[in-house]
C-alpha cells in the first residue's frame, strides 16, 4: 500500500492506495507515530483510493483514533468505498471513528476543530 | 452446468502471502462466476478468507499453510489447513462491544467471518486443523441486475 503525504494548515492528510490489510496495517501505524512526534494531531485518511480493507486495517483505524485521542488530537477517515464502508458499518467503528463522504468536507471539519483548539 | 473448478495453493505463513492468495481467490471467483471485481459477493469471499488466512499466520506452528479453493455452479468454498495447536474458529464470536470508551483494536476476524460466511466448518485430524468456508453466489441476481 502507497502512502502520499499532503498537509492543509494543520491538518495532515494521508492518502492510502491499495489494500489496507495486515501486511500494511504496521506501515500506516508507524507512519502516524511518526507524525505524531512531530506533534500533528489532526489527521485525516482519505481512504478514496483503498480498495480492501480487513479487521487488521481496521484495527490500526482504532489503534491511530485512540493514540490521537489520548494527545487531543482527532482522526477522521473520508471517501470511503462501499467495501470499505461495510466493513467499518458491520464492526461498528463508524461510530467511534469520524468518517466522510468526501475528503474536502473532512479537511473542512478537522479545520474547524483545530482552529477551536487553539488557546 | 459448469465443470467444477478445483485449485490447491501452498504457502508459507505470512500475511504478504495472504494478499497474494486473496488476489488469486478473487480473480478466480470473478472469472468463474462472471461477475465484476466489485461485485459484493466476491469481496465478501475474499474478506472471509482473507480473515481466515491472517488468523492462522498468527497463531500457526508450521511452515506451510494449505489452501483449497473448490467452485461449483452457485458456491465457493475455501478449505484451509495448517498444522498446530487445535483452535476452532466456529465457535460464537461476538463483534466487539461499541458501547464503551474505546472500540479494542482487535477481536473483529472471527466475527466478520460468522457473519458473511454462509457456512463455516471444522475440523481436526491428527495435529491439524481444518476448515471450510462455504459462500453463495447469486450468479442470475447479478445477471439480471446488469441487464
Amino acid at each position: 500500500m502507497e502512502i502520499k503525504l499532503e498537509m492543509d494548515n494543520e491538518v495532515i492528510i494521508l492518502k492510502l492506495i491499495g489494500s489496507l490489510v495486515a501486511s500494511s496495517a504496521e506501515g500506516l501505524k508507524e507512519q502516524i507515530a511518526k507524525l505524531m512526534e512531530k506533534k500533528y494531531r489532526f489527521i485525516l485518511l482519505d481512504l478514496g483510493k483503498v480498495d480492501f480493507i480487513d479487521s487488521s486495517g481496521l484495527g490500526a483505524c482504532i489503534a491511530i483514533k485512540r493514540d490521537l485521542t489520548a494527545t487531543n488530537g482527532i482522526l477522521a477517515c473520508a471517501a470511503l468505498n462501499e467495501n470499505v464502508r461495510k466493513v467499518f458499518r458491520m464492526t461498528r467503528a463508524d461510530q467511534k471513528i469520524l468518517v466522510f463522504d468526501a475528503r474536502q468536507e473532512a479537511v473542512n471539519a478537522l479545520l474547524e476543530r483545530a482552529r477551536a483548539s487553539r488557546p | 452446468m459448469r465443470e467444477p473448478r478445483k485449485l490447491h495453493l501452498s504457502f508459507e505463513p505470512t500475511f504478504g502471502n495472504v494478499d497474494m492468495v486473496r488476489a488469486a481467490v478473487g480473480g478466480i471467483c470473478s472469472d468463474f462466476f462472471q461477475l465484476g471485481c466489485s461485485a459484493a459477493s466476491v469481496l465478501d469471499f475474499c474478506l472471509i478468507v482473507t480473515e481466515l488466512m491472517n488468523n492462522a499466520v498468527e497463531h500457526t506452528d508450521a511452515g506451510v499453510l494449505d489452501a483449497e479453493i473448490l467452485l461449483s455452479d452457485h458456491e465457493a468454498v475455501f478449505r484451509l489447513i495448517s498444522a498446530g495447536k487445535g483452535f476452532d474458529p466456529t465457535q460464537t464470536a461476538i463483534m466487539p462491544d461499541v458501547g464503551q470508551d474505546e472500540l479494542p483494536e482487535g477481536g473483529y476476524g472471527l466475527a466478520l467471518i460468522q457473519a458473511l460466511a454462509d457456512d463455516m466448518e471444522y475440523e481436526r485430524q491428527e495435529d491439524r486443523n481444518m476448515v471450510t468456508l462455504r459462500k453463495t453466489f447469486p450468479v442470475q441476481a447479478e445477471k439480471e441486475e446488469t441487464e
